[in-house]
């Protein structure tokens, strides 16, 4: 046997470096990718999206004035189709009202000159009411309807809040409360919020559990009322004739003209209409109407009141 | 390399050279499993969001086409308050964006402005496309903070199962590895000891060899030199008892010859031929017996010998070829003096049968004979070489008789004869014979040890 060190010993057979190169490149491989992904998730780019500037055309000038289209809120809906009936006639093509695109819709629209009237049903922010002629015209109760199912006739406002609150369930039958709500910042939520205690907590928190169904239009709601059985929600319509729902008392109190009129019943939201510019033509033909005796009496109809002209 | 030498033997490094060839494939195995998961996971959950943001599109441009349809011209203006209900209710959970643009790619809710850019998102959209032709693009943006923290636990969990992995496969082997390299370094020890003794043992043996081969090597030369002796307390004995028949009986025969050669002489001159024939035939018996006593007394020994000596003797028989036969003879002789009588009978009959060889069966017409002192070993060396047809592979029966002969007396004095085909296509045989014993030398005990 010899015996000077093996001089192998001391160096990396190839097979060994090749090994290693191997390893080294798989490592490279597999980490490049897992950077290369984690990099790809980083750079996903933002689509650039613009901003629409906003529409000058007054397309209802372009229009010639010969209709008038209205659009907005839910709430005005009803009424406003009545107001123009009575007005024009119920086979009337010179006023369109379109379906609800709510209030700040409607006024988007209308500086974007789709609309020609906006309709709406909560104070505008300063921002939106820049420029534009308000003529409110009506104070409407938000009701608390219910499916005519729903074995009561009236509930007190810490029942209300039992049952937004989800701690009531059922209903003294033993049928189940089904509670509509309505989107965020919905004019009829608004106003329980101002005037029930308790009532915006609990239903912020509905929305934050998830706990109901929420519409966002009227039509969706008045749908469900009248669909769904021992559904309980706030309508701002008024108390629409011929309804499918009922009206409910509220601490004793039923939304009346009188109720509304002397504030004994609080809970209610202001209507208005609102134009780029002073009314001419068919607008102010349609604003004056609604200030007459003839509208007060429509508006008295749907458990509502008239309001003075502004000067 | 799994083994080095080392001064004491051989030492195994199996488990060092595994661990060596172990080590890089277990990162291997380490890294592998630690990022393929992980990897997989993310490129497959990315997909699936990609794949939820574009469905989640198709659904709000469905809810949006809908919409559309029961507001047209007006759809854009109540699609922002479709998009806060679908973002703060209809949405699953990981949407973080939806957007609505129109055919000039501008918000719908364009009060939004620039929103910000989130970046770890991934994005989907949905052709919007409604009756009153105005087209535009839901983007919904899926994202991907939970897939990347998932992804960076699934990371760190495979490189747990993947480092376990790796060092399993990095330890079993050893283990089983160091067992072997004990059992085998176990075994090497053993085979190293036995190697040990087996050597110790061949070293006893060698010197018994060669202490048995120089008591051989002694009992030889003994042997040699007894033999020597006795072949030359021989030759003396025959070249004694051939003087004595030569001198006495020789000489008796001799002068009985002359008496009766008279008594023939008489008997002529008295007439008497009946006596006459039986002394001359008393007297041819006489002759034969004097020739048989001279055979005889030259087969003991030659007596040309103790007549005129060796180097005479054989320029003899050279000049007795070379008138018989007609070769020529060279003779070229040193160192013939002082050898004893069995150093010098073997010369001269080696000489005589390499001349009967030469005349009989060479067919050569030169001889060369050759004697002096080896200045090499010693002793007496001898070369008779002619030139005539070689020795044969397969010598005649009386070719081979007398070069048997000359072989046996001259290992009978302890010497060595070669017989090679000459230079020149002859017959040369070279011949040593040991120191010759002298003839004044006393004669050794030949009592000594074997």
């Amino acid at each position: 046997m010899s015996a000077a060190p093996d001089p192998d010993d001391r160096e990396l057979p190839r097979l060994q470096r090749l090994v290693w190169v191997l390893v080294a490149a798989v490592s490279i491989l597999f980490g490049g990718s897992v950077v290369a992904v984690w990099l790809a998730e980083s750079v996903e780019p933002v689509p650039t999206f613009s901003v629409a500037a906003r529409g000058t055309t007054d397309r209802a000038t372009q229009r010639g004035q010969q209709r008038l289209h209205i659009a907005g809120s839910g709430s005005n809906i009803p009424m406003t189709k009545a107001l123009l009936a009575a007005r024009y006639g119920h086979r009337h093509d010179r006023v369109v009202v379109h379906p609800s695109i709510g209030t700040g819709g409607g006024v988007r629209a209308l500086r974007d000159g789709a609309v020609d009237v906006a309709m709406i049903s909560r104070p505008l922010d300063p921002e939106e009411a820049e420029a534009l002629v308000v003529i409110p015209w009506a104070r409407v109760p938000v009701v608390v309807a219910v499916h005519p199912s729903v074995p009561v006739a009236g509930l007190a406002t810490a029942e209300l809040i039992e049952i937004y609150g989800g701690q009531r369930t059922t209903w003294s039958d033993g049928t189940p409360v089904v509670v509509l709500q309505r989107e965020r910042g919905d004019s009829s939520h608004r106003a329980f919020d101002v005037r029930v205690p308790g009532f915006r907590e609990v239903n912020e928190a509905a929305y934050q559990a998830r706990r109901f169904r929420v519409l966002y239009h009227d039509v969706a709601m008045l749908d469900a009322l009248e669909s769904v059985e021992g559904a309980i929600g706030l309508v701002g319509s008024g108390v629409v004739p011929d309804a499918s729902y009922r009206v409910l008392a509220l601490d004793g109190r039923m939304p009346t003209p009188e109720t509304v009129a002397s504030g004994e019943y609080p809970f209610t939201k202001d209507l208005a209409f609102a134009m780029r510019g002073v009314p001419t033509g068919l607008a102010r033909d349609f604003m004056t109407f609604i200030h007459g005796d003839e509208a007060r009496r429509v508006v008295r109809a749907f458990g509502s009141v008239s309001l003075p002209e502004e000067r | 390399m799994p083994f080095s030498s080392q001064h004491d033997g051989v030492q195994l490094r199996l488990r060092r050279y595994l661990a060596a060839q172990l080590i890089p494939l277990s990162i291997l195995i380490t890294v592998v499993v630690a990022s393929s998961a992980p990897l997989a996971y993310s490129i497959l959950g990315r997909r699936s969001l990609r794949v939820q943001a574009t469905s989640t599109a198709e659904q709000i441009a469905t809810i949006v086409r809908e919409d559309a349809q029961e507001r047209p011209g007006l759809w854009r203006y109540d699609t922002v308050k479709v998009l806060d209900h679908i973002r703060s209710y209809d949405v699953s959970p990981g949407i973080e964006r939806i957007e609505i643009v129109d055919s000039q790619g501008a918000l719908i809710d364009g009060h939004r402005g620039e929103s910000k850019a989130t970046g770890t998102v991934v994005w989907g959209t949905a052709r919007l496309r409604l009756p009153s032709r105005e087209d535009g693009v839901v983007w919904v943006a899926v994202s991907t903070a939970a897939l990347r923290r998932d992804s960076v636990l699934l990371f760190l969990v495979f490189l747990v199962v993947g480092g376990a992995l790796g060092a399993v496969m990095y330890r079993v082997p050893l283990l089983f590895v160091g067992r072997a390299e004990r059992r085998i370094s176990q075994l090497l020890e053993r085979l190293h000891e036995s190697q040990a003794a087996l050597g110790a043992q061949a070293e006893n043996l060698e010197d018994q060899v060669t202490q048995r081969s120089q008591e051989l090597r002694r009992a030889y030369a003994e042997l040699q030199k007894v033999s020597a002796r006795a072949a030359a307390l021989q030759e003396e004995e025959r070249r004694a008892i051939a003087r004595e028949l030569h001198d006495s009986a020789g000489q008796s025969l001799t002068a009985i010859r002359l008496q009766l050669q008279l008594l023939s002489d008489r008997l002529v001159q008295e007439a008497r031929p009946d006596l006459q024939t039986l002394s001359h035939r008393t007297m041819i018996m006489v002759d034969d017996c004097v020739e048989e006593i001279r055979r005889a007394v030259n087969r003991l020994g030659p007596a040309v010998l103790d007549d005129v000596g060796l180097r005479d003797a054989i320029f003899r028989v050279a000049e007795d070829l070379e008138e018989a036969a007609g070769i020529e003879v060279e003779c070229v002789l040193d160192a013939l003096e002082h050898l004893d009588a069995s150093t010098e009978t073997t010369c001269y009959r080696l000489v005589q049968e390499a001349m009967t060889n030469v005349a009989r069966h060479a067919g050569a017409s030169r001889l060369v004979i050759e004697i002096g002192r080896d200045p090499v070993r010693g002793g007496l060396a001898i070369r008779l070489e002619d030139d005539g047809v070689g020795i044969e592979s397969a010598p005649r029966s009386g070719e081979r008789r007398g070069l048997v002969g000359m072989s046996e007396r001259v290992e009978l004095l302890g010497g060595t004869l070669t017989i090679d085909r000459g230079v020149e296509g002859g017959t040369k045989i070279r011949v040593w014979l040991p120191e010759p014993m002298h003839k004044d030398e006393p004669a050794e005990d030949t009592g000594g040890s074997t």
